[in-house]
């Protein structure tokens, strides 16, 4: 048996058996080991989680920790201001250069073969068209703030090169976040004392029981209709693109906060409480609330380190000859700058680069119109409360339509966005839709009726419970995580509930095929 | 802690339910649970290829795999073969299985490979060996694998309906029973007398026969047999290519009718001016079976044709 194969065939990611082996393994031996010797711990097998995850990038990440490590270290020890200042740019030059070669390395590889070609040299850019480096975004922004932090005096510094590795390469968030704070996450991996709770554990699995139902019978379920209708746009009729750029809005929600929801519950088995992602926001009323709800942490981050010192630098001032003009401080153009920044945080196309401005669109029209029109009634009536968040949300719905056709599998342009978009005005068929939505999923059934049909009832049933959930999340329980919720409930309900998670996620998984050349977590790839 | 674990096994008593019963049902043997491998069922094939390899094997679709009597074979050619065909296997994975093989065992020495019009399809490019040889080492991929869940969910209702299961040999089709239809393959066409099965069958595979291509791009599978067969020539390992016979309303209404018959004549003669040897009963030295013989338009029926073609391929092998 290959090497090769040994990797393909344990191949680590949420979803994987391999996982639900490790994890209990792994938060098990924490407890029994001396609490000297937990940080290693945790940090092997944070390693060893990355290394079957994403063997090639293990040294990027390496790399990426002991810069920025060093980088941490100048700063701190920089006498002046000015020399902290010196490291902590060369830090963030460093770390976004690494980013920018390891993400966009298929932008480079666009660019530089027309180049070659010009030049008379034959180039095929092989060379960078490799996927992005499993989780770069996310360690590489945590370890940006770090920096930042350190450079303001937020932080101390994490001395240890142990501690400040297993910081950015917390298995729990190494793929695809939450996006921790070195204030939040750092003393909590510092402090091994921590004593192993039944109750932790119980909250930790509740959690991820929750989460791999949102992935594996919500997300992974609607991928099938979703992506079988962008693989082939041009065939299908205004109805069914439709129903797929919504499907894909709620494959996208179910499939990261699922994720999410499963960092949560992981990291809660060794104590540990990471920051909360998401917040119902398919439940917003206006952009802005969505953008407090929806990747919290992504969110927060681009406020805390970007928006907010770019207002507060009036850096629209030093613009040559316009800057003249400029009194106020410059918040809607930074609002399009943060929202720009966030589109090519996701990918390194056009169609990525037009969801950010579309976003900024968005958000600086909902200014403009509150300055106008003055800002709305904090408690609408329940009918006005319902229409903005379906406008909101057919909104977003359209915006990620470029989003979606941005990816790699689609690798489609802006006009193709367009133009799909334009398509979902044709003429609507129920028929043609049925019949779409059969053919999308039957493949997978051999074709037989009967599968395609309780597959499909299966779906509708987990997307109605999943939308019940976030619903009761929102008006029912004050914000609560429905795993919360369901500590509420009458102990014979409860346990109900539990069979249903787990068999649907289990059936879920099998649909899957239990993740073996099966799909991955669609933030993974950002 | 000990009410933690008894709820978490409680909650997980359904799915180990649920595999008690994949076990019992599940399609290839993987485990080895059962005393007879069905026909067909490539994990158990290997697993036992493993145990007991033979100097000669034979890869395929279901055509091959369909072939039990292995003892025929042995006897009437004097040679040992293990038959790794699988159902449904494509040109692509039967090469990549043959790849597996040889690299994993040297000690083979003949290697007998079906190839028809059908595998040769570019459209029909199902490229599932790599799966199967990660399901072979890992039993998780197995166990979680939506194919063979099906699969065994279905064996476990046949079971449940009094039928046999993994009986592939006891099945078989009386014709007598069979409605004959007044058919019509082409639009305005000349109506024929046909059964009704055969002609539902080749209204079946027209997705792929009436699309049928041959792939002609770099690395194809067709000049990459032609690579695998002189690599085996200069190791001294024989070769012979078969390709099987299909019902004589296949060939007129699926392979002549559209076209693939005449594309498919020089690939043959490229295969016979090849170092292996070929057996084309298929498109030039098709044999003449009763109606009786067949199962479908591709299949030989167990009890009435099956043996006779093994008989003679056997003969032609010897």
């Amino acid at each position: 048996m290959s090497f090769a194969l040994i990797l393909e065939s344990w191949r680590m990611s949420f979803q994987s058996v391999h996982f639900l082996l490790f994890l209990p393994l792994v938060a098990g031996a924490y407890f029994v080991l001396p609490a000297g010797f937990r940080r290693f711990w945790l940090l092997l097998a944070s390693y060893y989680f990355y290394f079957f995850a994403a063997p090639k990038y293990l040294p990027v990440l390496l790399c990426g920790t002991v810069f920025s490590y060093i980088a941490a270290w100048r700063i701190d020890v920089a006498s002046s201001r000015r020399g902290k200042r010196g490291w902590l740019a060369f830090g963030v030059a460093g770390l976004v250069l690494a980013l920018s070669f390891f993400k966009y390395n298929g932008l480079y590889a666009r660019l530089l073969v027309p180049l070659f070609a010009a030049m008379g040299m034959d180039y095929s850019g092989d060379y960078f068209v490799t996927a992005a480096a499993l989780g770069i975004s996310f360690y590489t922004f945590m370890a940006l703030g770090y920096l930042i932090d350190l450079y303001r005096g937020d932080v101390p510094r994490e001395k240890s090169l142990l501690g400040h590795a297993l910081f950015l390469g917390f298995f729990p968030a190494i793929t695809s976040g939450p996006i921790s704070r070195a204030g939040d996450l750092m003393p909590q991996l510092r402090d091994t004392s921590r004593r192993f709770s039944a109750q932790g554990w119980a909250d930790g699995l509740r959690l991820m029981a929750v989460g791999f139902f949102k992935k594996l019978a919500v997300a992974d379920t609607l991928a099938l209709f979703v992506n079988a209708v962008y693989r082939d746009l041009l065939s299908y009729s205004g109805l069914t693109l439709t129903l797929a750029a919504v499907g894909y809005a709620l494959q996208l929600y179910f499939d990261f906060s699922g994720y999410t929801d499963i960092a949560l519950g992981a990291a809660a088995l060794f104590g540990i409480k990471l920051r909360q992602n998401f917040n119902t926001p398919y439940f917003a009323t206006n952009f802005s609330g969505f953008w407090a709800r929806w990747h919290i942490t992504l969110s927060t981050w681009l406020q805390d380190y970007i928006f907010t010192p770019l207002v507060w630098s009036r850096w629209t001032e030093k613009i040559p000859f316009l800057g003249r003009k400029v009194t106020k401080p410059p918040v809607l153009s930074s609002l399009a700058v943060v929202f720009l920044v966030s589109g090519l945080w996701h990918g390194d196309t056009l169609c990525f680069l037009f969801w950010g401005a579309l976003m900024a669109l968005y958000r600086i029209g909902e200014e403009l119109l509150h300055r106008w029109v003055g800002k709305p009634k904090k408690h609408p009536s329940a009918l006005v409360r319902a229409g903005k968040t379906a406008v909101v949300f057919l909104l977003w719905v359209e915006s990620l339509v470029f989003f979606r056709i941005g990816t790699p599998d689609v690798s489609g342009s802006v006009i193709d966005a367009f133009s799909a978009i334009g398509r979902q005005f044709r003429p609507w068929s129920l028929t043609q839709t049925g019949t779409d939505l059969f053919e999308a999923v039957a493949e997978g059934f051999y074709g037989k009726g009967f599968m395609v049909a309780l597959f499909l009832v299966f779906s509708l049933f987990c997307l109605a419970l999943a939308l019940w959930a976030d619903w009761m999340q929102c008006f029912r329980l004050g914000g609560k995580h429905p795993a919360e919720g369901l500590k509420l409930l009458h102990p014979a309900v409860r346990w109900a509930f539990y069979f249903v998670l787990v068999l649907c996620c289990f059936a879920g998984f099998i649909a899957g095929s239990g993740g073996f050349g099966g799909t991955n977590f669609l933030y993974g790839g950002f | 802690m000990g009410k933690l674990l008894r709820n978490t096994v409680l909650l997980l008593v359904p799915i180990l339910l649920y595999y008690g019963l994949f076990l019992a049902f599940e399609p290839n043997n993987y485990f080895g649970l059962r005393a007879k491998t069905p026909t067909g069922a490539i994990f158990g094939e290997l697993r036992e290829y493993r145990e007991n390899p033979t100097t000669g094997v034979l890869i395929g679709d279901s055509r091959f795999a369909n072939i039990a009597d292995m003892r025929t074979i042995n006897e009437v050619t004097g040679r040992e073969f293990s038959n790794l065909a699988f159902g449904g296997a494509s040109l692509k994975e039967n090469l990549d299985e043959l790849d597996y093989l040889l690299e994993r065992y040297p000690q083979i020495e003949e290697v007998v490979f079906e190839l028809s019009f059908y595998t040769l399809n570019a459209n029909y490019a199902a490229d599932r060996f790599g799966f199967i040889e990660l399901a072979l080492y890992n039993p998780f991929a197995y166990m979680t694998n939506l194919s063979y869940n099906l699969e065994a969910m279905q064996n476990l209702v046949l079971w449940l309906d009094g039928q046999t299961l993994g009986g592939g040999e006891n099945e078989t089709r009386n014709p007598v029973q069979d409605r004959y239809i007044q058919w019509n393959p082409l639009p305005g066409g000349q109506e024929v007398t046909i059964r009704q099965d055969i002609a539902k069958y080749i209204e079946a595979i027209s997705v792929y026969t009436e699309n049928w291509r041959l792939d002609t791009g770099e690395g194809n599978s067709f000049d990459r047999l032609l690579e695998t067969i002189e690599a085996c020539e200069e190791k001294g390992i024989r070769f012979t290519v078969v390709l099987p016979p299909i019902h004589d309303a296949v060939m007129e209404y699926a392979v002549r009718q559209n076209g693939i018959y005449e594309q498919m004549l020089p690939l043959v003669q490229q295969l016979n001016e090849s170092p292996a040897r070929v057996l084309d009963y298929e498109m030039t030295e098709r044999p003449v079976y009763d109606e009786e013989a067949w199962f479908d338009g591709f299949h030989l029926d167990y009890k009435h044709g099956l043996s006779q073609w093994t008989r003679q391929l056997a003969e032609d092998l010897k």
